[in-house]
Order: structure tokens, then sequence, then C-alpha cells
């Protein structure tokens, strides 16, 4: 079976419009972070999805390239949000201390 | 034997130095002993200034389609370098005593040099392969610059704002590329310029895509909303060199990839630049005007002078480039001038600084010798650089950014530039006002003080503590910025150098001709443009 690269590309562009949705309306900063996720691996996918309309493997490297960078952009974003529950927590626990006295 | 491929590293080898550094100076950083922040900072500043040397060195030496045509070393990419590079020899000066004592210097600086590095390859980047690898290689550094004084909420905040938005951008201008390669079938900037088959609609999209990308990093409005958040919660230091270094890496890509890329697209991207333009000119000085904070000021200044810089991509057939170039070059100076006095003052009174908070520091009194006045003379002449009074250098490099646009038909786009610095004139003053026309106020003081983000309850340090190097490098640059108003020539010749990588067509006399009307500030046409 064989199905035309113009699916993949619909297919690439739905999820791009999903991610940016998440981005722009979501209020949870982990939901936000697996929407930026979504979209650019969108972009992976069109960038494989035209490796082979182009019969090239340009799109191919570069989607590994962008897996790997993406891989590093969510690593600092998950550090940011742990670091703030911390802070977070920490304060409830303040606030817990004084009230026992 | 293991065949290698013959790669050029001369053509990496700035990238090579500070990259190199990065590794040593997170080791260094590592270190427990009270000697491993000194190393830390040498370590950092001796290989920016290595890169600097390096760079000026070959600066005229091109490289061109090195690592399988990824990367062209040239005279762009050079100013690009040495601006990253001389920004980050100022972020590292300010931070020397102020940042939080928090153990966490290695890591300030790796990451600092990481992100000169990224700039670098950004500037140098002919595929988007490598626009993305150097954007985000930045982009990530600086995310974590902005969140690394862990102990206060609004840097924290400040981080995860700016990777969200970055993060986002960087989806755009990777689902922008994908488009452009669809299209084109390649991701090289010179072959998609040379592409000519069909430029139909995929093109466009993925080319305003990559724009928009762009002009997020740039913080051009209406793509700017996350600038004065970021700029307010990150630590004084890190604002700096975010609010310069990335402004000049960003620019400088742009216009590698507009003028390679999508040259038979330019009558479409032309107003579209030129639309971004007005939007940063107008949004930018209308919220600067309302701000009392500083940092926020100063930050919606820098959506602003964005704008202005825009006209330098508009008018990349004629002498957009050029001037680009030496008003990225001022705009870095007079930020950073600006920025070191911010930092002298947060350390003095130990919070973030209001408005209020400038007030009669100018004065030359019984408590203050003609030496402690010297700081906030320094500021005051960035802030009338900033606005564009001749004949600090501001002044001229908005006459050649609005020179530009006028060849190039946009006379529209100089006169909303030239309201849009009559409007500016009302928040660069006021710092003047406060400095030498106001005395200390203490109740007006805490009003302001009370709508600051909270105060760091991390390891900080006291209100007091005195800041030599940074005050005496903020005086430093003022200087700068009166000097460069009065030595435009070199600096455009890097420009017209610059432009020549880029745009075949035309000649670069008409920027002489510019630099020769900048040496006689009271020519009509320098006036006019006022």
């Amino acid at each position: 079976m064989s199905v035309a690269v113009d699916w993949y590309v619909g297919l690439s562009a739905v999820l791009f419009s999903i991610g940016a949705a998440g981005v722009l309306l979501r209020r949870n900063a982990l939901v936000v972070l697996l929407s930026i996720e979504i979209m650019l691996n969108a972009g992976n996918l069109a960038l494989v999805a035209f490796s082979r309309t182009h019969a090239q493997h340009d799109g191919q490297v570069f989607a590994i390239v962008v897996m790997a960078i993406a891989a590093s952009e969510v690593v600092v974003g998950l550090g940011i949000v742990v670091a703030l529950s911390h802070m977070r927590r920490e304060l409830d626990t303040d606030e817990l201390a004084e009230l026992h006295g | 034997m293991i065949d290698t491929p013959d790669l050029n590293w001369a053509a990496l080898a700035p990238e090579l130095i500070t990259g190199g550094a990065c590794m040593v100076a997170l080791l260094v950083g590592m270190a427990r002993a009270t000697w491993s922040r000194v190393a830390a900072t040498l370590v950092t500043a001796l290989a920016l200034i290595a890169s600097i040397v390096w760079t000026i060195a070959t600066f005229s030496t091109t490289h061109y389609s090195e690592f399988g045509g990824q990367l062209h070393s040239d005279e762009l990419t050079n100013v690009g370098r040495i601006i990253a590079a001389l920004c980050g020899l100022v972020a590292v000066a300010l931070a020397v005593r102020g940042r939080a004592n928090d153990g966490r210097h290695g890591e300030f600086h790796a990451l600092l040099l990481a992100a000169v590095t990224g700039m670098g390859l950004l500037v140098a980047s002919s595929s988007f392969v490598t626009l993305f690898i150097g954007l985000e290689l930045f982009s990530i550094a600086l995310y974590v610059m902005c969140a690394l004084d862990a102990e206060r909420v609004a840097s924290l905040e400040s981080g995860l704002k700016y990777l969200i938005v970055g993060g986002m951008s960087s989806a755009v201008l990777l689902y922008g590329s994908a488009l452009v390669y669809g299209a084109t079938g390649s991701l090289a900037y010179a072959d998609i310029g040379a592409y000519d088959g069909n430029r139909g609609v995929l093109l466009y999209a993925g080319a305003a895509m990559v724009l928009g990308g762009l002009a997020f990093k740039v913080s051009a409005a209406p793509l700017h909303w996350w600038t004065p958040d970021v700029y307010e919660g990150a630590g004084t230091p890190v604002t700096a060199f975010m609010s310069t270094a990335t402004k000049a890496a960003g620019f400088l890509a742009m216009a590698r990839v507009l003028t390679t890329s999508f040259v038979p697209e330019a009558d479409k991207w032309m107003p579209i630049v030129a639309a971004l333009s007005v939007a940063s000119i107008v949004v930018g000085n209308l919220a600067a005007l309302v701000q009392p904070h500083l940092k926020r000021m100063l930050a919606y200044s820098s959506i602003a002078q964005a704008g202005y810089l825009l006209c330098g991509i508009v008018a990349w057939e004629n002498t957009g480039v050029p001037a680009l170039v030496y008003a990225l070059v001022v705009y870095s100076a007079m930020t950073l001038g600006a920025f070191a006095y911010v930092v002298v003052l947060e350390r003095e009174i130990g919070r973030d600084a209001t408005f209020a908070d400038l007030a009669g520091r100018g004065w030359i009194g019984e408590d203050k010798t003609m030496l402690q006045a010297l700081p906030a003379l320094g500021v005051s002449i960035c802030m009338l650089s900033l606005a564009g009074i001749p004949p600090t250098a501001g002044f001229f490099s908005k006459f050649g950014l609005f020179d530009g646009v006028v060849q190039s038909g946009y006379g529209w786009l100089a006169v909303v530039g030239a309201v849009g610095s009559v409007i500016s004139l009302g928040y660069y003053l006021r710092v003047l006002v406060e400095l030498y026309m106001r005395a200390p106020d203490a109740a007006r003081i805490a009003a302001e003080a009370a709508d600051l983000p909270a105060p760091t309850t991390g390891p900080t340090r006291p209100a007091g503590t005195r800041m030599p190097v940074a005050a005496a490098l903020g005086v430093a640059l003022a200087a700068i910025t009166l000097l460069l108003a009065f030595l435009p020539e070199r600096i455009f010749d890097a420009g017209c150098d610059a432009r020549g990588e880029l745009v075949s067509t035309g000649s670069c006399t008409q920027v002489e001709a510019a630099g020769d009307a900048a040496d006689s500030p009271a020519s009509t046409t320098a006036a006019a443009a006022q």
C-alpha cells in the first residue's frame, strides 16, 4: 500500500496546529512543553515526508538533528518546572510549620 | 586507517575556541575552592578575547560552503562573531560582582560561552540545518541563564516563559524550513535562492514562518510580548547580554536568509518586514513611556530599537546592510552602557531599580565627588544616544538606517521612525530628568518599589555592594558611544564587506556618502532625518 505524500504533509500540518493551539490555550507548563514537542515533531514529519518526495537524505538527517535538540530543550524545560515546584512545596511546608507554631 | 572527511576547521575556529572553553569553564567551576570563581571568569574572558583576536586577524579571510555546504565564514559572519563575543565579554565583567554568590559561576560562564558559540554558528549558517542548530544552541543556553538564579521565583518564571515562547518560535521556524525544503528540495540557502522551479504558496508559507521565527528572537512586535517579562526576571548581566548579542546574531542571520534564499520574493517580504518595523517602533515606544521599572523600560526600548534595526533589512538592496552593521554595534554599546549602570544601581540599593531610585544621583555635592557622579553622566550619554540625539552615535546609526529605507522607496517608514524617536525622548530624557533635576524622595521610592517582583530570598549580595568594574565599564561604553559617532568609517567599511557577501547588485558608495554626511552633523539632510 502506498500513501501519497500530501497526506503526510497534511497530517504534519494538523499536528502543528494542535501543538500551537496547546501552547496558546493550555495553562499547565507540562502540557505546554508537550505541545511544543508536538510542534517540533510535526516539523520532523514534514521533513521526512518531503525527503521521500525529493528522494534525498537531507531532510531525514535534519529530522534526527531536530530530535536531539528537542530533547535537550525539553530537559531544560522540565528542569525549570521541577525547580519551580520545589519552591512551591518549600513555601507550603513553611506555612505548615507556622501553623503548628 | 579510517578515512575522515576533509574539513576546514579554520572556518569554525572562533566557535571551536569558545566551545572548548565552555567545557573548561564548566570543569573549573565545579571546584569548591575559592579560586574557582576567579578561574571561571578568567577562562571565559580569555576565550572570548582569543576568539575576538582570531576573528579580527582573519576578518577578510572567507571560507565558503564548508562542512558539506553547511557553513559560510565571511565578513558578515565575522561581524556577528565580534559583536557577540564583545557583548559576552561585557556580561562577564558585569557579573564579576553583579551576580549572587551562589556557586553557579561555572554554569553561568559555560552557558555564556555556549551562547556565544551558538550565535557564531547562527551567523555562519548557510543552510537551515545549521541555522536551527545555532539558534537552539544559544537559545537553550539563554533559557538556563535566565533561570539560573533558582532561588528567585521571578528568575525561574523568566526562564520558563522564555523557553515556552522560544521553543514555539523555534518550532515555527523548523516547520517553515520544512516547507521551504518541500518546495525547493534543498536546505542550503544558495540552492533555495537559485531554485527556478515553481516558487509557489508552499515556499511563501515557509519563508513567512522562517521570518516569523527569527522576528520572535529579535523581539520585533507583534512577537515581542515575552520580552519585558523575561528581561525583568533574568539577572541583569544576563539581560544585558541577551538584549544585545541575541539581536545582533538574529538580525545578521535574518539578513543572510532573506537576501540569499528569498531574493525573488523580495517584493513580498519587504512590506512585511516594514510592517514589523512600524509595529515595533509604535508598540515599543508607546509602552516604554509608562514603565516605572528601569529594566522593563529598557526592554520596551529594545523592542523599539528592533524596529529601527529592521529598517536595515528593508533597505537591503541599497545601504541597509552596512547601516544595520553600524547600528548593531552602536546599539550594543549604548544598551550595554545603560545596563551597566542598572547593575551598579541594583547592587547599591539591593533590589531592582525604578525611576524614583535614580533621583539626584547625578549631583555632585559634599557626599559625592566628581568621580562618583561619572557613572550617571555615562548613562545619560547612553540615553541620549538611544534617543538618537546628535552628536552621539545613536543619531548616525538612525540616520544610516532611515537613509537606506528612503533610497529603497520606503520614505514613510523613515517618517514613522523619526516620529518614534521623538516619542522615545519622553522616556529616555526622563532618566536625565531624574538624575539631575529631582531630589531623592523616600516616599516615592517606596511607592514605586512596591510594584516590583518579590526580592531575592536566596544567597545574594547585600545592599551597598560597590561595583567599580561595572561602573567603569558603563563610563567606558558611554565614551565608546561618543567615539563611534566620529569614527564610523571603519565599521561602515566592514559593513560594506558584509554587504558584498549578500548583495551583488548596487554599490556601497551611497553609504560612504552617508558616512561623510555623518561627519558633519549640521548638514541639512541629517537634520531633516532627525
